[in-house]
């Protein structure tokens, strides 16, 4: 059959799943699936390191959450599969999250390194103990990972099963010629696309400067971060920054569902050694993984729309707000999103939430939702930017809250139609006195305090049309 | 797949989107069978001819599932009604939604002033004034129907009753949620928003069927799905899952995996296992029903170049309005258009005699015309359809084993006996060679009828 190739994608597509890839031992990645931004960086990297230091046999399992080889939060679990004796499937399972505001990443959690979790057949019981024992690990642990194990492993007993009943074989020649294909379709997409440099700062309300520089000619984009700051209190790893540029690249230009070493090698980044895009051990990484990346998606989008500037966008509201809410029986993390830019084609589309249930939040903490909807959109502009959300809450009793998100406004050069969407918000209301929190904090709140949290909303475009009174 | 023998003669009418089937069964023996494509055919007068032509033959009973696509539920969606939720939560089921896809217009979610907590306290009194307020909204928008819901009812459900009770007494037509407390309410209240949508779409279609019926059975003789089996609410929503979901029932203790190849859908039915959410293009829907996946691969799924060049299947449906090129009237090509030569497929009951020359000939003609473009120049049309034949084939089977759960495997449907090849490689996989499996299944339903 000479349709090998479209038959190598359906099995990527519906083999790997969300936030996993799939590579081959040599190196060469053949899929990457977000949503996570990250993923295209930190998941070939945790199996570069794996298919380097171990020696894999078919249905062993090595497993790692440390950031510095290859993952990205500690309550995000990268297994790392060896599928057959030349593929390795690498895909990340998800724990309740935990907000944290440490100075170190030994004090975010516990932190795994890559580690044999099954060999030979058998589970590592000796090494799932240890682990179980660190005075880091969170409750459920052992049980988790087993279940997780366990369902991915009946999955990759699939794709064997699925590959004898179409006698299919994924061969290194096949691959080469799917990435080839690859390269010359994201080459093509970059070549009837605009070309040009521009140059683009964000600042974080952490203090942290973001300068990105972007170069697009002959098929190929090149970013360098010269220029960015060191790390004042956001770090991010140098395989979730090469990860954020392909998610953005691949996005923007339409490649993302050829995400591989074909399409990624028309991205070339560079950055300072000691800047906080290159994050080193022991630096915390959670917030350089929430503000961090936020900052860096913006940065991207803001460059491809200066270089693309006939296809003028305003920009996202990247950076979403994280509250946490804790008692002594349960925590519970909420994600307001933020509202997407608006085009001279279309509205931005409005913000969601992640997370929340209002029924089931009332339950476990003494709360009450006195609203949830969307914010406010600027109906004076031709489009108007997707609303952010507001959620306002009363506290019935005590009640702890953590919350995080970036509060800078932008302030840099906008395309001409173009403006910047309206900022987080976080407010307090105690005893009629209504106050503004920081960007991120940690308190516990008494009864009778009103909070509010309002997430980014998107830029809009362009002016209404004036009508005649 | 094992029917239950059922004493007396059946008729069975499963109504599809485009589709319908009739089956006159005895004892699990189809004495009778009829596919008509009711889109372009009338149904209740083609019901009414199946039934005489049997004549003397008569059924004692009719069962009657309906099925609808998502298109059609989202045509209903813009009929004009009213959601009534709890103050400061009206925007919340459209804010929650992680798809783009509206349940209903914005300004049709209005709010009502009252609260309880989630330990049934009443903290705002609905009162009698806040009622009136929302019935002159509702009058001025010149709208009947309305759906309630109101937070932390299935703690305390006295504000949703007192409101159920006065909007039903000012006329309107009101729907409000099962009383479950469930981890969270969008999935309820979802479902009470879609059920409010299309349950007169359900009942036009049931109707349509009825009046096919008249003078042969007593309306208490047509027996409705109305849930799925792992429900105990009989709703329009359930019934959407009742019909297909039979086929992976059996008799077998062990649970079987079911792939039915309709003309409509292609969908993979996991024996033994069920979903409590159904990830609806709404939202999250509380709805517990048959494991089952819609494949990526589908019957009237177009062809087209891709991102290389080379010919492919696209992610978008054609459907059967107008249908594949091979019926005269579409102008796009299609999977099925690939089978159009093949002699099977011409002899499948709905399609047989329909298929044009002239509609054939223009598809060959596109699939050449799209090669001259293409990164894979192909000389030869015929090797071409061969190719992307066997490409279908192979996506379909890889497909399939991905997500299979069980150690067998039935595939049934109208298209099995044309795309059972597929499967020749892979162990425990049983063929139904019957093409009217979906209206023999209805029959095992008997719990699920009301």
């Amino acid at each position: 059959m000479n349709y090998q190739i479209e038959l190598l994608r359906t099995l990527l597509h519906d083999f790997i799943g969300s936030n996993s890839a799939l590579t081959a031992i040599t190196g060469e990645v053949l899929a990457v699936n977000g949503p996570q931004a990250d993923v295209s960086g930190t998941l070939p990297m945790a199996g570069s390191i794996v298919g380097k230091y171990f020696k894999l046999e078919e249905g062993d399992v090595v497993l790692l959450n440390d950031p510095y080889s290859g993952g990205s939060t500690l309550n995000q679990f990268t297994f790392v599969v060896a599928v057959s004796d030349d593929l390795l499937w690498i895909t990340r399972k998800t724990m309740a999250p935990r907000l944290s505001f440490e100075a170190t990443i030994e004090n975010e959690g516990l932190r795994i390194p890559p580690t044999p979790l099954r060999q030979g057949g058998k589970v590592n019981e000796a090494i799932l103990q240890a682990m179980t024992a660190h005075p880091a690990c969170p409750a459920g642990f052992a049980g988790w990972v087993t279940e997780k194990l366990q369902e991915i492993l009946n999955h990759s007993v699939k794709l064997q099963k699925a590959l004898e009943a179409t006698g299919f074989a994924i061969t290194s020649e096949l691959i080469e010629n799917y990435i080839q294909l690859s390269r010359k379709a994201a080459a093509q997409r970059i070549n009837e696309s605009a070309f040009g440099e521009t140059r683009v700062d964000v600042y974080l309300d952490s203090g942290e400067l973001l300068r990105l520089n972007m170069d697009i000619h002959d098929s190929l984009i090149q970013i360098d971060f010269g220029g960015t700051s060191v790390s004042k209190n956001i770090a991010l790893t140098e395989a979730a920054t090469y990860g954020v540029c392909l998610s953005a690249i691949g996005r923007f230009y339409g490649f993302n569902q050829i995400a591989n070493s074909g399409s990624f090698s028309v991205v070339q980044v560079t950055k300072p050694s000691n800047c906080w895009l290159n994050a080193k051990y022991p630096a915390p990484v959670q917030k350089g993984h929430h503000n961090g990346i936020a900052a860096l998606e913006k940065a991207l989008d803001l460059a491809l729309t200066q270089i693309h500037f006939k296809a003028e966008k305003s920009p996202d509201s990247h950076c979403s707000l994280k509250i946490e809410w804790r008692n002594a029986h349960a925590s519970q993390v909420i994600d307001l999103l933020g509202g997407r830019g608006a085009s001279s084609a279309k509205e931005g589309r409005s913000a969601r939430v992640k997370g929340l249930s209002v029924e089931k939040l009332e339950r476990d903490f003494p709360l009450q939702v006195l609203k949830v909807e969307k914010r406010s959109r600027d109906l004076s502009s031709k489009n108007p930017g997707g609303g952010g959300i507001e959620l306002q809450v009363k506290v019935l009793g005590p009640v702890e809250a953590l919350w995080m998100t970036d509060l800078t406004a932008h302030l840099g050069k906008l395309p001409k139609n173009c403006t910047a969407g309206e900022v987080s918000q976080i407010l307090l209301n105690r005893s009629g006195k209504e106050q503004s929190l920081s960007s991120s904090g940690q308190q516990q709140f008494q009864t009778g305090d009103v909070l509010t949290f309002k997430s980014g909303s998107g830029g809009s475009f362009g002016k209404a049309p004036m009508t005649p009174v | 797949m094992h029917n239950k023998p059922v004493l007396g003669l059946s008729l069975s009418v499963s109504v599809g989107d485009s589709f319908a089937e009739f089956a006159l069964i005895e004892n699990s023996e189809i004495r009778a069978q009829k596919r008509i494509q009711h889109s372009r055919e009338n149904l209740k007068l083609n019901l009414q001819q199946f039934l005489q032509a049997q004549d003397p033959l008569k059924p004692q009973q009719a069962f009657v599932a309906v099925r609808l696509s998502r298109k059609v539920i989202e045509a209903q969606l813009l009929e004009r009604m009213a959601h009534v939720l709890t103050a400061g939560m009206q925007f919340w089921p459209r804010v929650s939604s992680h798809t783009q896809s509206k349940l209903t217009q914005d300004d049709l979610f209005l709010s009502l002033q009252e609260r309880i907590l989630a330990s049934g306290e009443v903290v705002e009194p609905l009162t009698d004034t806040e009622l009136q307020r929302v019935a002159q909204e509702l009058k001025e928008q010149k709208i009947k129907k309305i759906s309630i819901q109101l937070l932390h009812s299935a703690r305390n459900p006295v504000h949703l009753k007192k409101a159920t009770d006065f909007f039903k007494a000012q006329g309107l037509e009101v729907f409000t949620p099962t009383l479950l407390d469930h981890p969270h309410e969008i999935p309820v209240w979802n479902r009470n928003i879609l059920n409010s949508n299309i349950q007169n779409l359900i009942d036009t279609r049931l109707e349509e069927v009825k009046e096919g019926l008249k003078g042969v059975l007593e309306k208490d003789k047509i027996l409705t799905l109305k849930r799925s089996a792992f429900e105990t609410e009989a709703d329009p929503l359930s019934s959407l899952f009742a019909g297909l979901q039979m086929l992976a029932h059996t008799q077998s203790k062990e649970p079987v995996d079911v792939l039915y190849l309709g003309l409509e859908k292609f969908v993979l039915l996991i024996g033994g296992a069920h979903s409590q959410i159904w990830k609806s293009p709404w939202g999250e829907v509380a709805l517990a029903h048959q494991k089952q996946l819609e494949l990526n691969i589908q019957p009237t799924q177009g062809l087209e170049l891709n991102a290389f060049g080379r010919f492919d299947f696209s992610t978008r449906e054609e459907g059967w309005e107008p249908g594949p090129m091979f019926l005269g009237r579409g102008q796009k090509m299609t999977l099925l258009d690939l089978f159009s030569d093949n002699a099977k497929f011409k002899k499948i009951a709905g399609l047989e005699d329909r298929v044009q020359a002239a509609g054939v000939q223009r598809f060959k003609n596109a699939l050449y015309a799209l090669t001259k473009i293409s990164s894979t120049p192909q000389a030869d049309p015929t090797q071409l359809v061969k190719e992307l034949q066997s490409l279908m084939f192979n996506k379909l089977c890889l497909e399939t084993q991905l997500h299979r759960e069980n150690k067998k495997l039935h595939i049934v449907g109208p298209l099995a006996g044309v795309f059972a090849n597929a499967f020749k490689k892979s162990p425990s996989t049983t063929v139904e060679a019957e093409d009217f499996q979906e209206s023999l299944s209805l029959l095992n339903s008997s719990e699920s009828l009301a």
